[in-house]
This record gives structure tokens, sequence and C-alpha cells, in this order.
């Protein structure tokens, strides 16, 4: 097993050897979610409470509220989202004749996350700053907020930032490669299509959201 | 007793030769007894077509009643009415006085006019006597003497007449009503009264005019029973008020917060006369939104200034009209409207940098897919 520099840049020489034991190490995995729902609740909480502004007066109060809420559903999101590759991850590649526990695909799902924790930073300084420079308007009619939003969430800041996102998620696609040939025993090509699949509708639904 | 009886036959025949000759007048001795002691014209003078009266006054001066038959005024010139009342009269004693009053009809040219009396005694001749009538058909005067340079159409304005007296006599219920040709007053009629000669008296209107046109005025008066009329005009030309208010928007800012845009700035009077109400809002196609769908700013003298915010919907790019409304002192609504140019607005309320901002992101995205791109390579490239 290799460095947790070889987790980013070298990431077969970290998963060499790693899934030979009865039950892989989940702590590092955890640590790593962790710090990205973190850093999620982060966003969402200020995306939250900015978005609580827009609502009339008489409920523009709930902005704390709205933002511990967005901090809340953000956290568990990530952890759901963890599960939900792990699992994606697992199915398609039993499917392509994939052997081993579903605690390694989780092992394997959890350090591809760790390129996440750069774009998460970047992604949360990013709204900070936005955020804190927007002038609202005043809204009285409710049906006009999912229209505000969507307009200011079509900022060129916030897009550039969504995008960079998806660079790091190709990032980590390279290393749940890598990970799940070493976990699941099998090719590279098998892993990459068990990866690709799911990254691929990922991409395909962050797309749609901008252009819809 | 001889001697007396002489005394009283010369006394008898020194009063018989003392009794009074009246008893045995001769014509003229008659008629001298007969004076004309006034006339009277009504109305002094005469206009064309007027009518009135000629009153005559004889006296008895004499100590003998003298009969009359009949009365008469001739006028080749005049028509004259009446005389068939006096074609029996009778007799007038002494020192007694009858009058006798004629209809007189000028259907003359202007002019001197002696039409005579004509009294004619039954026991002693005639009495004739030349009544003067003057007839003149100088009318009233009328002039404006004071109204605005320009009108406004709808504005009320003050116009002043003056109507003077040019006769030899005085004329009575004098009055000017404005013939509302065009234009409307607050006053319906102005009532001067009696004008003497040579006297004149000033009216006021106020007048709002609805349309070019020439203001008619009448003048309208009586010269004895006879009613008359004069035109005075007023020319009515449309133009610009130079001293009303006149609004100026400037000093706007346009900010732009989603799908609404707040626009702040100064609006001053920048006329002569105050702006009451004043109103700053938006017109179409921009829909004016809470929380400032217009913005009262109230009255305003000349030179004087005051801030307002309006807010309101409009689509990027569009041009919106940001409009001033105010009323003058007679409550006529202006308007004074610029144009808001909404392309120059940035969207979102960051401030627009131009095309800088997204270079740098793109920048940015490229230097991220250069990074991730080069450590999936070196990765594969160990394999």
């Amino acid at each position: 097993m290799g460095t947790y520099r070889d987790l980013l840049v070298n990431p077969r020489v970290f998963f060499d050897g790693m899934f030979t034991g009865e039950k892989p190490d989940l702590k590092i995995p955890v640590v790593i979610v962790l710090v990205i729902a973190l850093l999620s609740g982060v966003t969402a909480m200020r995306v939250s409470s900015v978005t609580a502004q827009l609502m009339p007066a008489e409920l523009a109060g709930m902005g704390a509220m709205m933002g511990a809420f967005g901090f809340i559903a953000a956290f568990i999101m990530a952890f759901l989202m963890w599960v939900i590759w792990a699992a994606l991850f697992h199915g398609i590649s039993a499917l392509r004749g994939g052997k081993g526990s579903f605690n390694n695909t989780l092992a394997v799902a959890g350090y591809g996350f760790a390129p996440q924790i750069i774009s998460g930073i970047i992604s949360a300084a990013v709204s900070w700053w936005y955020f804190s420079g927007v002038t609202l308007p005043v809204i009285t009619d409710p049906l006009q907020i999912q229209e505000v939003a969507k307009e200011l969430m079509a900022a060129p800041e916030l897009m550039a930032v969504s995008a960079i996102g998806m660079v790091f998620y190709l990032w980590s696609a390279n290393i749940w490669i890598f990970g799940l040939m070493e976990a699941r025993r099998i090719g590279a090509k098998d892993a990459a299509i068990a990866v690709l699949i799911p990254f691929a509708a990922l991409a395909l639904f962050t797309l749609w959201q901008y252009i819809g | 007793m001889k001697g007396y009886s002489f005394v009283i036959c010369a006394a008898l025949l020194l009063m018989l030769c003392t009794v009074p000759a009246a008893a045995q007048l001769t014509p003229a001795e008659a008629a001298a007894q007969l004076a004309v002691t006034s006339y009277d014209v009504e109305p002094q003078v005469f206009m064309y077509k007027d009518t009135g009266t000629v009153r005559v006054a004889v006296t008895n001066t004499g100590e003998m009643p003298i009969a009359i038959s009949r009365v008469k005024l001739y006028s080749n010139d005049l028509s004259v009415y009446g005389g068939e009342n006096y074609d029996s009269v009778g007799t007038i004693g002494t020192g007694n006085s009858l009058a006798f009053t004629f209809t007189v009809v000028a259907d003359t040219p202007d002019g001197f006019y002696y039409p005579f009396f004509y009294v004619d005694l039954r026991d002693a001749g005639s009495v004739r006597y030349r009544i003067p009538v003057t007839v003149d058909s100088t009318s009233l005067t009328a002039s404006v003497t004071d109204k605005p340079d320009v009108f406004s159409p709808g504005k009320k304005e003050q116009i002043t007449i003056l109507v003077g007296n040019p006769r030899e006599n005085t004329v009575n219920a004098v009055e000017v009503v404005p013939l509302k040709n065009g234009y409307t007053t607050v006053q319906t009629a102005s009532f001067i009264g009696t004008l003497v000669p040579d006297q004149s008296a000033e009216v006021t209107f106020e007048v709002t005019p609805r349309e070019e046109t020439v203001m008619a005025f009448a003048v309208r008066y009586r010269n004895g029973i006879n009613v008359h009329e004069t035109l005075v005009e007023v020319p009515v030309t449309f133009g610009e008020d130079k001293k009303r208010a006149a609004i100026v928007l400037n000093n706007i800012v346009v900010e732009s917060g989603g799908t609404s845009y707040t626009v702040i700035g100064d609006v001053t009077n920048a006329g002569l006369r105050d702006a009451k109400s004043v109103i700053v809002t938006v017109g179409e196609p921009g829909i004016p939104v809470d929380p400032y769908r217009s913005y009262v700013v109230g009255a305003l003298e000349p030179d004087d200034f005051a801030g307002f915010e309006v807010t309101f919907r409009a689509e990027p790019g569009e041009e919106v009209p940001l409009i001033a409304l105010y009323k003058d002192a007679d409550g006529n609504l202006y308007e004074d409207a610029i144009m808001l140019n909404l392309a120059d607005t940035a969207k979102g309320s960051r401030p627009d940098s131009g095309s800088a901002m997204p270079l740098i992101w793109i920048g940015l995205v490229i230097v991220a897919i250069a990074v991730v791109g080069g450590v999936i390579f070196y990765s594969w490239k160990k394999t």
C-alpha cells in the first residue's frame, strides 16, 4: 500500500495489497467523507441562508433555520452519496464478474472522494465570496423565488466552480477505477465500465441542470 | 249837486278807459304768453335706429287762459310717433304748464336734427319751437389690457378688458359677457353699470382655452331703452409657458437585483413656478413593483430638489421611461420623462467587469483540466 500522495497521483500503488485481509480499514474513508460532508454543509448553509432572503418578509426571518437545515441536509447527503456510489460500483462490477465484499467497494468509494476535498474547498470559498456581495430583490410572488434562485445560480462564477467540480470528479473516477480493479479483482476495462456509467449519468445530470 | 255828478261821470269814464285790453288780445299777443319752458331728449344722444322720447313743456305766462287746439312734433328726418295724442288739448290756465311727449326713432345717419314743436292756439295763431336732437352711433370702446404671452390648452389664465365711453351721453347697464367660443371661464359675465362720458372700467376674466381660436367677449350696454353690443377679440396661440415648473431627473443610478431593478436619483424643479404633487414612477414596458412602485416627492419650489427611489420589473435590454408627474396651482397635470436603457445595467448585483470575469474563470477551469488530465495520464503511464 502506498502513501496518500500515491492515492492522488498513483492510485494503483496505493491500492496494491489493500484488500488481502478480511475487512478493509474504513477509518480513513470515513474521515475523507466527513471532511467532504463538512465542506458541503458549509456551502449549502451559505446558499440556503441567502435564498431565504428572497422569501416574503414574513418568512425572511427563517434564514438561520434554513441555513442550518441546508447544512444538515448536505452533511447527510454526502454520506448517502458515498453509499450510493459504492452500491452502483458494486452492482455494475458484479455484472462484469467482480468478486469481493461490499466493504471493499465502500472503502474504494471513500478513498476515491479524496480529490473532492480540494474541489469542496474551492466551492465553499467561491460561494461565500459570491453570495456575500449579492443584492437580492424583494419578491412578493412566491412563484418567482425559484426563478430568481435559478438566475442567481446561473452566475458565471458558480458555473465555473461547478465545471471544476466535474473535472475533479474525473480525478475521483480515475482513483475508483484503480481501486475497483484491486477490490473487485476485475480488469481495467471492466472497472472503467463500472465507474464511468454512473459518472456519465452524473455529468449528464449536471449538464442538464444548466441547459434545461 | 251838479259838480258831484260831474265827478261821478268822469270816474266812470276813466274806469272804462282803463279796462284791460286783454279781453280783446291779438293772435300775436296770445302766442307771446305761451312759452316753451323746457324740453328733454332721451336718450340725450341717439344712436342709429334708437328709439327715444322728446318731451316739451309749455307754460302760460300771461294773465288769461289760452286755448290750445292741438300740439305736434314735425320732422322730415326723424320718425315721430304719438302726435295723435295731442290732437285736442284744451285750455291752459294762467301760470300753468303742460308737457307733451313724443316717441322718436332715429332712423337717420349721424348728425344734428331739429324737429319743430308746433302748438296750434285755438283763438290766436300758433307757437313753434325747434328741438335739437343729436344722432351719434359711436359705440363703446373695448380693449385688452392684460393677457399672458402664450396660452396652454386647459390651463387657466387671466385676461383684463378695459371698456370706455367715448360718447357724449351716459350709457347704462354696461356688462361684459364671454362668448365661450373655444374656451371656458369662471365668470359668466361681469357687470360694470353706468359709464358717464369719458369714463372707463376694467374687468378681469379667468379663461381656460381649449383650442387655438379667437376668444370673443361681448360688451353690452343700453342707450336709453336701446340695447347695443360691441365685440372685443383676443387671439389665442398655444405655446410653452416659459414660467411654468420644469422637472429635471438627474443623478440616475440603476441597480439590478435578480428580476427587478431599483433606480435612484434626484428630481429638480428648474422652472419659475412651484411644482405640486411631484410623483416619480416608471412607465411601460417597465412594471412598478414593491416596495417603491411610485415615489411621492410632494411640492418642489423653483430650484428645489429631492431624492427618489423607484423599483420596477423589466426585461434586460429594454428601454423603460422614468416619468415625473406634477401639477400646477390650478391642478393641471404635467409629465416629464427620460428613458432608462437597461442594456447597460449589470445583471445581478456584482459589478459588471465586462468579459474579464468569465475569462478568468474559464482559465481556472482549463488549468483544472490540465492538472487533472496530467495526473490521470501520469497514473496510467506508471501502469
